[in-house]
Formats: structure tokens, C-alpha cells, sequence
């Protein structure tokens, strides 16, 4: 697997007009560069591909309920807009819609209702595609005790 | 309160269908939904309604679940977005060609004649977005799919039409049997009775089971689905690989549902899910190699759903040898979508005790008692 990945004790993720940096412990990410987030990961679309960063700790910039929740890093307490239930297949007619405020909170209610994630953008299907090379072994069944 | 003939645990499309075939005959039923129907699984399939490929013991089944399907409409009153697309396995290489003529044999020394192989040229034309390296593939023709949340909602409402009661957020925690009724305690500490039970509470099966004094190996994982951004129409069928999990295909809006097996990450305790970025990147690779109108086409969602997996891949269903009158269904390890309307019928004949002329003996929730029990297939059936 040649999946570019490093680790930080510590990933602080600021606004978009915040020049990113990271030194042995610390990386300021730009939001606008986070392609997907969960706890503990970033990955971040860089010229050269897709970085993951893993870390002990993610500090959130003060953007938008939203985004935060978006990304999934933070399982905030604050109601989300409640959207009905709608199948993935109908997801993607509303995803054709006008990008509107309701449209976008009807999106993450959906993203939250799903579980993980609307990516926090779109990428192209070849830019994941060169995250690693080959086929990785399928993930082992997951059992209780 | 007059016991119920029938509790259902687990308000999943295969529960949901039992609940129907069940009332339908005139069953006293009720369904217990842990957390919200269609939460997990049937929810987020792909939604591939496929005989392609089954595991051998599956097929008869699938076959039967297929007719199914196209009568939908007058069954329970919805299509449910079935659209008889075809379904193909597309091979990549010599060897692959070489695993799908076997498998045609396979299938023709059982009788089954519905899996057609194509040559290179013949696969081309018929799937002509398909990358012009492809070897060949297996067709079957009448094979499609359809949308696995209004499917699960359409057999809830099915179900309801036909008196069954489905109640949302009510957790069966324990299980007693007195007089030749099924005690349920449930979360919020009442109970209720019933003659039977049909465990189709999906990945949380194991769980279930348990609480009858039952035990098999059911695992579970999250099956991980992308959507693409609306590209124009390039392929009508559903699409899988031979030698790599894949599940492809193009909806009516353009957008493409590339699935089939890469695995997230499950949390049962809380019903959440993570995405696993490399193996989602590597189901990435296997659609780009095989469809290249969508090398350039951007990934604007991706989700996962939690299913129950067993180690040979194939479902449990059957009564309990141990616990009177308790019937299960679960463990379809991301292939059930397909079979539910026919394996929640069988469900609800198990419970009620009817003459079973399908062949579930492989289905056997006791066969994990038995030692060296293998894999009963040798190519991986896409999930959905």
C-alpha cells in the first residue's frame, strides 16, 4: 500500500485563508483541503493525491454547525434540521437540486441519518482510485464476544 | 392481551416481509424494531436484485424470489423501482473466463440454465461502456434491481395493510418460554406474548439468539456504497467483477452506485459505522478499470450500512433445534435483498408450522455444530 499517511499528536484545522503547516507533532489543515474526516483521520487532497493524517486530537476551527457536523468530527448536541428519510437512490435528486440552505440541511440530516458521511467534497473517482495500489484483503468479519 | 401468533424481531426488509406473508394468511402479528425500519441494511443495500452468481444452495431461491419481483406490484401494491436491467460479471482476464465457464457447468449439472457466458466481442456489445480489455462475462438476462428503502417501506406498509403491528424502538432484552408462549422483555420493561418468533434482526442476530439459548458464528461488517455525480447514461445493466467485489451501476438520474462489498468499519453498540478509505479507494480502482467514463466523474457521497455476516457467506434460515417454536433469518451477508420476498414467505410458513417445499437445509442454523464446515462457493458473491 503506497497510501501516503502520517501522524500528529495534534491536527488543527482552520479557515480556508490560514496557510497550512505542520511540524514532527502539529498540522494546521486548511478546510478547504479536507476531502473526509472521522475521528482520529483526515484525509486531506493534496497536488499530489490524497494524504491521511491520523492524530491524538483535532482542534475544530468556529465555522459553521454544518461543517463540523459534516465532517463528522464532532457529534455535536445541537439538533440538526430533520429531514424525512429518503432512499440513497433518492439522495441523488437531491443532490441535482439547487444548492439551497434547506437543500443542504436536508443533505446532512441525510448524511447524519446514514451514518458516515457526505464527503465534504467531491473528488474524482481516479484521484481516490490512487489512494494505495492493488486489492487490499477484505476486512476481516467483525464479531462480538 | 390476547398473545400475538407471530413477533417478528427486527423491522428489516426480511422481517418486514414476513410480517406480510404472515398477516396475509391471517396471523395475529406484531414487528419489534430495535431502532427504525430499514435502519441498517435494508436501507443502504445497492439494491441489486440478482441471481447472478449466487451461492449454489441460494440459487433455487433466488430464482423463485426472482418471480417475485415482477409481481410486486399486485403483491403489495408498489414495483418498488424494479427494473429488469440484466445483470452482468464482467471478466478481466483469461483466468476469470475460466472461473465463469466452470461456474456455467457448475450450474448446468444442477439444471440451472439462467447464467449465460459471452465471449469478448459479445460482452462488448452488450455492455458497451464496459473497458474494451474485458475477456468475456455471465449474463443473466432477467436479472436487475430496484430501491432498497422504498422496498422495506412498501413491505412495511404491506404488512400493516394486512394487520400486522410494527412498533419502532422497542428492544427485545430477554426471552422466556412458559405454557407454549414466547414471554418478550422488552426495554422499556413491559412484555409481550406470542406462539412464535422469527429472529430477523440482521447483524444483531447473534445477539438475539442468545436470548433463546442459541449460538452460531454470525459476524458482522459495514458494507460501504459511493454515488458518483449524474454522468450521461453509458450502462444499463448491473455490473460485478469475476475476481474483485464489485457492484455497479447507473441510475435513472445518471448517477453511478459503485458497491458490492468493500468493507467500513461497524460499531453494533451504537449503530454507527466509519468509512475504510483505502479499501473504499480500491473499489474506486476496480470501477475505473472496468468503466472508464467514470475515471473523471466526481464521488459526491458514500455511505454504509451494517450486515450480518456468516463465515460461509450464506443466510440462516430454519427453526431452532433448541428453542421450541423460534424460526431465524438473518445472516444474509449482503446478498438478502434479493431473496426477500420469497424468504420472509418461507419465515412465516416455518413459524406457522406450513409444509416447507423450499430446500433450506443448507440454511440450517445448526450447521456451524458440525465440524469443517466450509465455504460453500468458490467466487465472491457481490454484497447487494
Amino acid at each position: 500500500m503506497s497510501a501516503l499517511r502520517r501522524h500528529y499528536t495534534r491536527i488543527i484545522v482552520c479557515t480556508e485563508d490560514t496557510a497550512p503547516a505542520r511540524d514532527g507533532d502539529v498540522a494546521i489543515v486548511a478546510l478547504n483541503t479536507i476531502w473526509h474526516a472521522e475521528p482520529g483521520a483526515v484525509w486531506i487532497s493534496e497536488p499530489d493525491g490524497i494524504v491521511e493524517l491520523t492524530c491524538d486530537h483535532v482542534d475544530l476551527p468556529e465555522t459553521a454547525l454544518r461543517l463540523r457536523q459534516a465532517i463528522g468530527l464532532v457529534q455535536d448536541t445541537t439538533e440538526a434540521p430533520i429531514a424525512e428519510r429518503i432512499d440513497p437512490f433518492g439522495l441523488a435528486s437531491l443532490l441535482d437540486s439547487p444548492a439551497t440552505p434547506e437543500r443542504d440541511a436536508q443533505l446532512l440530516a441525510q448524511g447524519q441519518e446514514i451514518g458516515p458521511v457526505a464527503f465534504l467534497r467531491a473528488i474524482p473517482v481516479a484521484r481516490l482510485a490512487a489512494y494505495g495500489t492493488g486489492q487490499p484483503p477484505p476486512r476481516p468479519r467483525q464479531e462480538e464476544p | 392481551m390476547k398473545p400475538y401468533d407471530l413477533v417478528v424481531i427486527g423491522g428489516g426488509l426480511q422481517g418486514l416481509s414476513t410480517a406480510f406473508w404472515s398477516a396475509r394468511e391471517g396471523a395475529r402479528v406484531l414487528v419489534l424494531e430495535r431502532d427504525r425500519i430499514g435502519r441498517h441494511a435494508s436501507g443502504f443495500s445497492a439494491g441489486g436484485v440478482r441471481t447472478l452468481g449466487r451461492a449454489l444452495p441460494e440459487v433455487p431461491l433466488a430464482l423463485d424470489a426472482l418471480d417475485l419481483w415482477t409481481q410486486l406490484d399486485k403483491l403489495i401494491g408498489d414495483d418498488c423501482g424494479f427494473v429488469a436491467s440484466g445483470q452482468v460479471k464482467l471478466a478481466e482476464t483469461p483466468d476469470d473466463m475460466r472461473i465463469l465457464e466452470q461456474r456455467v457447468a457448475l450450474l448446468r449439472a444442477h439444471g440451472f440454465e439462467h447464467e449465460v457466458l459471452h465471449d469478448g466481442p459479445s460482452i462488448r456489445a452488450l455492455v458497451p461502456g464496459a473497458d474494451p480489455s474485458v475477456a468475456g462475462g455471465l449474463v443473466a438476462a432477467r436479472d436487475g434491481y430496484a430501491e432498497p428503502y422504498r422496498t422495506t417501506r412498501a413491505f412495511g406498509r404491506a404488512a400493516m395493510k394486512a394487520g400486522a403491528d410494527i412498533r419502532e424502538g422497542w428492544a427485545v432484552v430477554g426471552a422466556d418460554h412458559v405454557k407454549n408462549l414466547w414471554k418478550l422483555r422488552l426495554s422499556d420493561g413491559s412484555d409481550v406474548r406470542t406462539r412464535a418468533v422469527v429472529n430477523a434482526a440482521g447483524a444483531w442476530g447473534r445477539r438475539t439468539a442468545r436470548l433463546f439459548g442459541d449460538e452460531f458464528p454470525l459476524g458482522f461488517n459495514a458494507l460501504m456504497m459511493m454515488l458518483t455525480e449524474a454522468l450521461p447514461p453509458f450502462i444499463t445493466q448491473v455490473a460485478g467483477a469475476t475476481s474483485r467485489p464489485l457492484s455497479f451501476k447507473q441510475t435513472a438520474q445518471g448517477h453511478v452506485m459503485i458497491g458490492g462489498g468493500p468493507k467500513g468499519i461497524a460499531d453494533l453498540h451504537t449503530g454507527r459505522v466509519r468509512l475504510d478509505i483505502a479499501r473504499l479507494a480500491a473499489s474506486a480502482r476496480t470501477a475505473r478499470d472496468l468503466f472508464p467514463a467514470i475515471r473523471h466523474a466526481a464521488i459526491v457521497h458514500a455511505w454504509a450500512g451494517i450486515e450480518a455476516i456468516m463465515p460461509d457467506e450464506i443466510p440462516v434460515i430454519g427453526r431452532s433445534s433448541r428453542a421450541p417454536d423460534l424460526v431465524y433469518l438473518c445472516g444474509f451477508s449482503g446478498h438478502g435483498f434479493e431473496l426477500a420476498p420469497l424468504t420472509g414467505r418461507i419465515a412465516a410458513d416455518l413459524a406457522a408450522e406450513r409444509d416447507m417445499t423450499h430446500p433450506i437445509a443448507a440454511f440450517s442454523p445448526d450447521r456451524f455444530a458440525q465440524p469443517s464446515r466450509s465455504a460453500t462457493h468458490a467466487m465472491p458473491q457481490p454484497a447487494g
